[in-house]
């Protein structure tokens, strides 16, 4: 049996007893579509913070469009359908708000009267060269430098012993200094 | 709030839902259109020469396709305000189907009729036209809005396309204009431009 066959038979009482106003179906029916929502979002936004939102905003959409549910259908395509529509719609309205980003003045004035080309060129630079570096050294420096770890953590973190640890970040060093005179 | 406590708090809200079945929704509407339709007639008067009229296998034919379309488009914009049958797989196939009617239609009654008579029609049939088709949209547009659209923009087209036929439907059966040129312009193409609005609107009402 499909997955999508035995969520339709498990699903399928719960939308009919929800229905008929049963309060401890339709709570068991909200937990098991808030555990396919998830998944869902999950697997097309990644493992983000935001999830959260667009499953419940799935939630209130089923429990506002329950009365167009038909039990005598599949329940799967309205509740792909609702969570489709839910996703794409969150989506829209993050698109359009990271278009029209409102920075208060007072949180960048500081930064103004920086330059503005030096800092980001060197660390196209840096980030070039460090793309360059073997896998393993690419790690070691990605996870002291970039997620602000100590070498203690860097090496419980990468399964690495701490002196195999200093030993690859200190090859690192030399060839980043290498690459980064030759520029 | 976290997710368990929507759930928790939505469990709390769980009464007997009552099924609001397409059929229903598609049996409001063609009386909603059939109500208009006849109270139109009645306000302004059927044709006189409509029973000679009824004679031309054109007229026929055009009559035939706007009752096809109010179909079509009621149904469509009805089923587009149910997330699960929303991808009926009839529902291009069969508005493709109309519009290739129609354009033969036009084609046949351009060549057919003078050219003098292309300017038969004219700004009073749209406004006619909107006058029989104001209620129809009203009610789809207020009736589908308490439904679930997972697609609003198909919806309000298809709402606005019907209640157009509707309108164009109506001011075939009053008006004493025969078929001409004019037709196009006068009927048809504003159906397509009042359904291009219909998209935008579907976007702003059937938001929920």
């Amino acid at each position: 049996m499909t997955r999508r066959t035995e969520n339709e038979a498990r699903l399928a009482p719960l939308f009919a007893a929800a229905m008929q106003g049963e309060r401890k179906a339709y709570g068991t029916l909200l937990h098991e579509v808030a555990g396919l929502a998830k998944r869902y979002v999950t697997r097309k936004l990644g493992p983000q913070a935001e999830c959260d939102d667009v499953v419940q905003e799935i939630l209130i959409s089923v429990h506002k469009a329950l009365p167009t549910y038909d039990p005598a259908r599949p329940c799967m395509p309205w509740l792909a359908a609702i969570m489709h529509f839910r996703l794409n719609d969150w989506l829209r309205a993050r698109y359009r708000s990271t278009q029209h980003v409102h920075v208060p003045i007072e949180d960048v004035q500081d930064f103004l009267a920086d330059t503005v080309t030096e800092a980001p060129l060197a660390y196209e630079y840096v980030t070039k060269a460090v793309g360059s570096l073997p896998q393993g050294q690419q790690a070691v420096i990605h996870a002291m430098y970039h997620d602000e770890l100590s070498v203690a953590e860097t090496s419980e973190k990468l399964g690495m012993s701490i002196s195999a640890v200093k030993v690859t970040a200190h090859r690192a060093y030399k060839k980043l200094r290498t690459r980064l005179e030759e520029e | 709030m976290t997710t368990e406590s929507l759930i928790a708090e939505l469990t709390m809200q769980a009464r007997p839902v009552a099924r609001i079945a397409h059929a229903r929704v598609c049996a409001e509407w063609c009386a909603v259109v059939l109500l208009c339709l006849i109270g139109g007639c009645v306000v302004s008067g059927v044709a006189e020469e409509l029973y000679i009229r009824l004679n031309d296998p054109l007229f026929i034919g055009e009559l035939a396709l706007n009752v096809m379309l109010i179909v079509i488009a009621g149904c469509a914009a009805t089923a587009f305000a149910y997330p699960d049958r929303a991808q009926a797989p009839l529902l291009k196939p069969a508005l493709i189907a109309c519009f290739a009617g129609y354009s033969g239609l036009v084609a046949s009654t351009i060549m057919s009729a003078p050219a003098l008579e292309s300017s038969a029609h004219g700004l009073e049939c749209f406004t006619c036209i909107l006058s029989f088709a104001a209620l129809p949209a009203i009610w789809m547009f207020w009736r589908l809005r308490s439904l679930a659209s997972t697609r609003p923009m198909h919806a309000g087209a298809a709402a606005a396309m019907m209640a157009v036929a509707t309108g164009c439907l109506g001011v075939r059966l009053v008006e004493h204009e025969t078929a001409a040129a004019g037709l196009l312009l006068w009927h048809y193409i504003p159906l397509l431009v009042i359904s291009a609005v219909g998209l935008l609107l579907g976007k702003k009402i059937f938001r929920w």
